[in-house]
């Protein structure tokens, strides 16, 4: 939507490199801008790592990246890292 | 700028991918562990391909047979698109290595099997998790699994107890924590087979010994296995070794001197157990290879195969190669996996961190399901808010981790390596400042609750005095940790409690005063019982580690005088099935914070003999509250409108 062509400040523009780690320790980078959705980011390495998009969850800083949330409403850096995390089920 | 030029941009702006992950060219799986081409199947569809066979069959067994039975691993919509594709293994890339050393022990023929649409199974065909092995397993951890190239055996010293082809095996971990397991490695047994069977997170019992029946003199094979071997390592705090072959042939011999019990009973659906006798046992039986006699007895559920067989027998028909099936497989997964993927709505409504539901997740809540990570953690804030609005003080002393929390922080044997995956997952907030620290604990399938309790307790140092005190009482942990509990805790409040049946038994400990400074507790709240000493080691580590990090303690503290929470597994109510673990610990949680002071001292006191876990944490309403959470969610998702769609209108 307008979120991107409405951001005057000149970060906005910045991108920034994400990694992205998975609890086998591959690391795949990912440059994004600010006001990205993560969720693309989400659907774009599911799809690269071949996982089901519903089965994979990111993790910044110990919480659950929101669908809606973007590396500015998160407040991320520069080189942060996203956690790459696998579904957990559990019954018995 | 377009949206869509946005998704291309993320889409390809990616990708050094550090190390190399790509393994789908496992042949390089020698490399090093650390290197991270561990995911043995990058791709799922390939994995499921693998295997196969009779998952919806035992899903069915488990269904409608009552709470004994073992439930299965939870069937992904990808198995289940995977399981009705194929009954013949059709990777024999991966899976058709080599015939077993011995020929196989225990065929099965399947009852009222449409032969005539389903090709014949070449071995044994009951799938893992359709074998009710009941409690005998979990109380006979000497029953071993040993890997051959096609299949797993299970086996009770060397008595052969059953065969399961390798492609019906998802997953190894089905006797719990405590099983050993055993890879006997044939001259051409590839190690791809085994990768997947190692465990995602740490096994504390048990061992791991990759034996070589034979002398292997390939190079490159050993480097396979060696590489093996040491991912293992890295994963699992069990010891595993490579044995060469004089130490197979003794290791051997030295578990058939140990096969005491001759008798597994084994069940599966509907069928009265059957004892081992019945079945093939022992070596010299198992070498004439004939079919089982008895193998009504072994009967699957009719219905059940049939449901089965026509959707494979369909796709079998319409493509009897695997390049054939595979788009047909992916597309059908892809339909399933659109309308699942869709959210229904998302909590909290506002704000960054909100856990989005979606409509798979919902699923998780239908019967017999397993609950997944998304559930639980909107369980656990959804309630957490509901405290904030009747008790906000309760709630501020609360902090809630989300379960992959522990994953993390069990992730290394070095806990100061795992801290520093978790280290800054406390921004902002001091845990020492909490009163509760909560966290969610997913474990081999299992679901369960950990809550520290005065996590600042442990910024004092130790005297020496007490560290003495304390590790001589680490000899009898949680006997003792429960009367130090009593000790330090005037147990008043739950002599008031008007339904208690907890008595504090006869107070041996009350002569000391009860002006001693508040301890710091881990709670460990499991449906299934059992005790996690383990846990509380890991996340007395994580306290210590996290009180240097922040700046808690002086730096120059050493860690080890730093306080030691006493953990106490509470005896909370059982789960009566094998898929309610997760909504016990949301019901656990509930019951806790509804008066934690209370609950805190029930836990503290109690003893097996003394009370009724199932009146102290209220177990008696369990039987709606599935469907509870159900309605809520649907409630939640009716009044929910998807701002996304709402910005497309």
């Amino acid at each position: 939507m307008a979120d991107e062509a409405t951001v005057p400040k000149p970060e906005a523009a910045e991108q920034l490199n994400i990694k992205v780690k998975d609890a086998d320790g591959n690391e795949v980078f990912f440059k994004v801008k600010r006001t990205t959705k993560l969720s693309k980011l989400k659907r774009a390495y599911a799809e690269r790592m071949g996982k089901p998009e519903n089965s994979v969850r990111f993790i910044f800083d110990g919480q659950r990246i929101g669908d809606d949330d973007t590396a500015d409403s998160l407040d991320m850096n520069d080189q942060d890292e996203i956690d790459a995390m696998i579904e957990q089920l559990g019954g018995w | 700028m377009s949206p869509r030029s946005k998704v291309t941009r993320t889409d390809d702006t990616e990708t050094q991918i550090k190390s190399s992950q790509e393994t789908k060219s496992s042949d390089t799986e020698a490399d090093t562990p650390s290197s991270g081409s561990s995911r043995p199947f990058p791709d799922p569809s390939r994995l499921f391909v693998a295997d196969g066979g009779t998952l919806n069959t035992e899903r069915k067994l488990q269904g409608s047979h009552a709470p004994r039975i073992r439930p299965p691993i939870p069937i992904t919509p990808q198995v289940r698109a995977a399981s009705r594709a194929h009954i013949v293994d059709s990777s024999p890339d991966e899976l058709d290595m080599l015939a077993p050393a011995r020929p196989a022990t225990l065929r099965m023929r399947r009852k009222d099997h449409k032969t005539a649409s389903v090709p014949p199974m070449p071995a044994i065909s009951l799938a893992l998790r359709a074998v009710y092995i009941g409690e005998w397993y979990a109380e006979n951890p000497a029953l071993e699994l040993v890997c051959f190239s096609r299949h797993l055996s299970l086996m009770l010293g060397t008595t052969e107890q059953i065969k399961i082809a390798m492609r019906d095996v998802v997953n190894w971990m089905i006797g719990g924590e405590s099983h050993h397991l055993f890879i006997l490695v044939l001259k051409q047994t590839s190690t791809r087979i085994f990768s997947r069977l190692i465990p995602e997170r740490n096994q504390t019992e048990g061992s791991l010994q990759i034996c070589f029946l034979v002398n292997n003199d390939n190079a490159a094979q050993l480097a396979q296995w060696d590489a093996l071997l040491r991912r293992v390592r890295s994963k699992d705090v069990r010891p595993a070794q490579l044995l060469t072959e004089a130490g197979t042939s003794s290791l051997l011999s030295s578990l058939q001197q140990s096969a005491t019990h001759p008798i597994l009973s084994l069940t599966a659906k509907g069928t009265t157990p059957m004892d081992s006798n019945n079945l093939l046992t022992g070596r010299s039986q198992s070498e004439e290879s004939k079919p089982i006699q008895n193998s009504s007895n072994l009967q699957i559920n009719a219905p059940t195969i049939t449901e089965l067989a026509s959707p494979a027998a369909e796709s079998s028909d319409a493509s009897s190669n695997d390049e054939c099936d595979t788009p047909r497989r992916s597309s059908r997964n892809r339909n399933e996996t659109q309308g699942s993927n869709q959210p229904i709505f998302r909590y909290p409504d506002s704000g960054p961190f909100a856990v989005t539901i979606l409509r798979s997740d919902l699923h998780r809540l239908d019967p017999e399901e397993f609950l997944n990570d998304t559930i639980i953690e909107f369980g656990l804030k959804y309630l957490c808010e509901r405290i904030r609005e009747r008790d906000p003080h309760l709630a501020n002393q609360m902090h809630l981790f989300n379960s992959f929390f522990f994953e993390k922080m069990s992730e290394f044997r070095d806990r100061s390596k795992s801290y520093g995956q978790v280290r800054k997952w406390t921004k902002g907030v001091d845990i020492f400042s909490k009163k509760y620290v909560v966290v969610p604990i997913n474990q081999h399938l299992h679901w369960y609750l950990a809550i520290i309790v005065n996590p600042a307790a442990i910024l004092q140092e130790r005297d020496q005095a007490d560290i003495v005190r304390r590790s001589s009482r680490n000899s009898s942990d949680f006997r003792s940790a429960v009367n130090d509990a009593n000790r330090t805790t005037p147990p008043k409040e739950i002599a008031q409690r008007p339904s208690g049946p907890t008595k504090i038994t006869a107070g041996e400990n009350r002569k000391d005063p009860p002006t001693e400074p508040e301890s710091a507790y881990v709670l460990l709240l499991d449906s299934l019982g059992g005790t996690h000493g383990a846990v509380k080691t890991v996340l007395r580590d994580y306290l210590r580690f996290e009180a240097k990090d922040k700046h808690h303690v002086p730096p120059e503290t050493d860690l080890k005088k730093l306080g030691d929470p006493i953990g106490v597994d509470v005896h909370v109510a059982s789960q009566p099935n094998f898929c309610d673990c997760g909504l016990y610990l949301l019901h656990n949680f509930q019951c806790f914070f509804s008066d934690p002071q209370i609950y805190l001292h029930a836990a503290l006191s109690q003893r097996r003999s003394a009370f009724s876990p199932d009146n102290v944490w209220r177990a008696g309403d369990m039987s709606q509250y599935r469907k509870d959470w159900q309605d809520l969610l649907n409630r939640l998702s009716a009044s929910w409108r998807n701002p996304s769609d709402t910005n497309k209108t």
